[in-house]
């Protein structure tokens, strides 16, 4: 059978070939839209880890170049005169990669020649209330009393499961640079959107006082005006003597954040469904018109006593066959890809990628097969026979 | 002859509308995404106002700071020669970068070093984009400010729709003038009429509305402000560390010649003395280099890294259009396909034609010239399928500041487009038609 079915589709090379090339390349897109999709898909099923609603945040990013005991002096102001504005509900400070920033702070240790990178952020003690961080384990840190108090410090999940390899105790001492105590573990916190991967992440303090901080988090009341932020202006504008500071809503930054890589991804969506509805009909087609070119074959092969089924079977298998070595043709070279890590991607997705291709592509041929197919069985041996 | 072909082509496609309604749907489907990719290439790319001297200017974006140590790395390893064991030993000449820092130009580093390229007609210093929250009547509005000098109009020709732009007076009187955006205008004023003269607060001064403009329609930092005020009233020295400050400049080439100015700014940064390591928190700086780079350049440098801006430029350029190729590949394989099965159902005519002395090569024009009418017919749709999405993209904001635009060249370019891929894909399917033998052709049914 599987002999007869190659014997066919070789000796019909010459129209097989340019269906053969269209399947291979429709093939070879496929793995690559798909993977990229899965990709990022993956990326946000993950929960950013904090909310943004009813949060503001504030950019103050000249307090570098100021002498450090007039800025902790100015924190100090400025924290007092935020707390006692009723609106406001709580207050935090961050350093530069703070919520939708862009920014990344990486330290890269070495375990016993393995190069760990780890993404860091300082936060004060009470961020996680700010921002409603919840925690999977332990606590968050709190503020060190002395100085030589270890600065205690909470992970994510990735940081335990790519850079301690998941072995961890909670209070103990880990090394990233410094000896820091480990006191909490959420379960992700991707500070600059939902598109961003889930990298190992250490979150440690930073005191309010201190010339590095970049950003004020404010969790407002719920439904508090827009109006409200005149009057922010003015407090920051009196305490700061500058005027170079941006407020921002979480909630529109978020969307800012991930808004480019949606418009990608809405428009490659739109594309290959775009192109796999015009190969589906252009199959179909194909396929229609061979299959009525052999209706005196059909009907031949009826007056001998195949049934429908019989016949709907050849053809399936036979569109089928040539479908599936145009499949293990292109698997030769998609297999590559994650086999010899060309692209650094997790080989997990890429596999994932090239399986649903193979099972898409084998499938979509299938179904447009089948009509036709189905179609060509029901003619009758007599007006098929007498035709010719 | 051609009307006859015309009429024929235009029966034929009627005959058999389930074939023609997939070939059609297959090719105005591909012609829009190749128009679309047009449209936002030219939009981005094409020279218009207010760049219309794209090929003719040379940013600097970011100066590259570093500190190199030359190390020499000894390995001993012993080798068995002839039997005896000998020493062999290797060096290595490595040069390791401690600390490499890139950011944008201090405005006394430009001034000193900047402002007499002979290679360079105009040049300009640009803060670019600073944004300000100004609230008006209790809505919030971001306003995104650049500093720049009375040179910055000149190299970047914007439609001035009111008014006048910064002049060399208010540069030097340190004028707190504002030339605005009109789609500012409305958001601030509420109307672009009669605002000229009117004050603005933002950044908690007064500016006075000098000039309203058409704001660019593409994505460009030096060009993508909303609002443009004299750089002079900027306090000199702040966020300034050694050369590093928060500047940019571009420079307009003499007669377009872009690689002269390249040239002579590396050869200004070469001769640049190091600075102190006290000016630059600690760090002992013994490189610095200075990335002059077209606009292409620079954008296709933040994609795919190399040392060279133009390099960069070559292979995106390479990657895009291959990435295009094969996404195009498909839909032309389809209709070849479809064209080819379909051979069969113009056998009798063929054999005919042949029969009465038509040859190989009329009969190869005269498919391929079918299938020109059939793209053409899915090029028109392409394009009003291109012209919706187009319109449904810039009201929607989908790619941010970037407007698409479709003109006559983008015209002129989807119809050229169009008519090639028509002869390509018409052309495997008609020679093979115009082979098939009299006899056979007539033979079959």
């Amino acid at each position: 059978m599987l002999r007869h079915i190659i014997k066919l589709i070789w000796n019909n090379k010459k129209n097989n070939f340019l269906l053969f090339v269209e399947m291979f390349v429709s093939f070879i897109i496929l793995c690559a839209v798909s993977s990229f999709m899965y990709f990022n898909l993956q990326k946000i099923s993950q929960p950013l880890g904090f909310e943004t609603t009813d949060r503001l945040s504030i950019l103050l990013d000249d307090l570098y170049s100021k002498d450090s005991l007039l800025v902790a002096d100015m924190m100090t102001q400025l924290d007092i005169q935020l707390k006692q504005e009723p609106e406001i509900e709580e207050v935090s400070y961050t350093n530069g990669p703070f919520p939708f920033s862009g920014n990344q702070w990486t330290t890269s240790t070495e375990n016993n020649g393995i190069p760990n990178h780890t993404l860091t952020c300082e936060t004060t003690e009470d961020y996680h209330s700010t921002m409603d961080i919840s925690l999977k384990e332990g606590r968050w840190f709190r503020k060190p009393l002395t100085n030589e108090d270890k600065d205690e410090v909470v992970v994510n999940q990735a940081f335990i499961d790519k850079n301690l390899g998941g072995k961890y105790t909670l209070d103990s001492f880990i090394n990233i640079g410094e000896e820091k105590k480990l006191v909490g573990i959420v379960e992700t916190y991707k500070y600059n959107g939902e598109f961003v991967p889930n990298d190992p992440t250490v979150i440690s303090y930073i005191p309010k006082t201190d010339r590095n901080i970049m950003n004020v988090v404010l969790k407002m009341k719920p439904g508090t005006s827009i109006a409200f932020q005149e009057k922010l202006i003015k407090i920051i504008t009196d305490v700061t003597k500058s005027t170079s500071f941006v407020i921002n809503n979480l909630d529109d930054e978020r969307k800012k954040s991930s808004h480019d890589t949606w418009v990608i991804l809405s428009v490659l969506l739109a594309c290959s469904v775009f192109l796999f509805i015009n190969v589906a009909m252009g199959l179909f087609g194909v396929l229609w018109y061979n299959i009525n070119k052999r209706r005196s074959e059909i009907s031949l092969r009826k007056a001998m006593g195949a049934t429908n089924i019989n016949i709907i079977t050849q053809f399936l298998t036979e569109i089928g066959g040539l479908a599936l070595l145009a499949v293990i043709f292109g698997l030769i070279f998609a297999i590559q890809v994650p086999l010899f890590k060309i692209i650094d991607v997790d080989s997990q997705i890429m596999y994932t990628g090239i399986g649903f291709s193979v099972i898409f592509v084998l499938g979509l041929v299938l179904v447009c097969a089948f009509y036709p197919a189905w179609k060509g069985a029901q003619i009758h041996p007599a007006t098929g026979l007498k035709e010719e | 002859m051609f009307s006859n072909y015309l009429k024929l082509a235009l029966r034929v496609l009627q005959r058999n509308k389930f074939f023609t309604g997939i070939s059609l749907f297959g090719i105005s489907f591909t012609l829009t995404i190749l128009m679309l990719v047009v449209a936002f290439l030219h939009s981005q790319f094409g020279a218009k106002n207010p760049v219309s001297k794209t090929d003719e200017l040379v940013y600097m974006r970011h100066l590259k700071m570093a500190m190199v140590q030359n190390d020499t790395i000894w390995a001993k390893d012993s080798t068995q020669v002839d039997g005896i064991w000998k020493y062999d030993s290797t060096f290595q000449n490595v040069n390791n970068n401690i600390s490499t820092s890139i950011s944008w130009y201090g405005k006394k580093f430009l001034d000193s070093y900047f402002r007499q390229l002979n290679s360079a007609e105009k040049f300009t210093f640009i803060v670019p984009t600073s944004k300000y929250n100004v609230y008006v009547n209790s809505v919030k509005i971001d306003i995104t400010t650049s500093y720049v000098d009375e040179q910055y109009f000149e190299i970047f020709d914007f439609k001035l729709l009111e008014g006048n732009f910064i002049s060399k007076a208010d540069i030097d009187q340190k004028a707190y003038m504002a030339v605005i955006t009109s789609e500012l205008a409305k958001k601030y004023f509420g109307s672009t009429n009669g605002i000229i003269g009117k004050q603005m607060l933002v950044d908690g001064k007064n500016f006075t509305v000098k000039g309203i403009i058409e704001k660019a329609k593409m994505v460009n930092l030096a060009i993508n402000g909303q609002m443009f005020v004299p750089s002079s009233i900027l306090p000199d020295d702040v966020y300034e560390t050694g050369y590093f400050g928060n500047y940019m400049a571009v420079f307009l080439a003499k007669n377009g010649n872009i690689d002269a100015v390249k040239a002579e700014i590396k050869d200004i940064v070469s001769r640049v003395p190091f600075l102190d390591p006290s000016r630059t928190n600690g760090i002992a700086y013994n490189q610095i280099e200075a990335m002059p780079f077209t606009f292409q350049e620079s954008l296709a440098r933040d994609v795919i890294y190399m040392e060279d801006g133009a390099e960069s430029l070559f292979y995106l350029r390479w990657i895009v259009f291959a990435l295009i190729g094969i996404f195009i590949l498909v839909p032309t394989l389809n209709l070849i396909n479809l064209n080819m099965s379909r051979i069969m159902d113009r056998s009798a005519e063929i054999g005919v034609r042949k029969a009465f002395g038509a040859d190989s090569n009329g009969i190869l024009i005269q498919f391929i010239f079918e299938n020109v009418i059939l793209t053409f017919i899915g090029g028109l749709l392409g394009m009003i399928f291109t012209i919706f999405l187009i319109r449904l993209s810039n009201n929607l904001n989908l790619l941010g500041e970037l407007v698409l635009e479709f003109d006559i060249l983008f015209f002129a370019l989807s119809f050229f487009i169009t008519i090639v891929f028509g002869v390509i894909s018409g052309f495997i399917p008609a020679s093979k038609m115009a082979k098939v033998h009299i006899v056979e052709a007539l033979k079959y049914k």
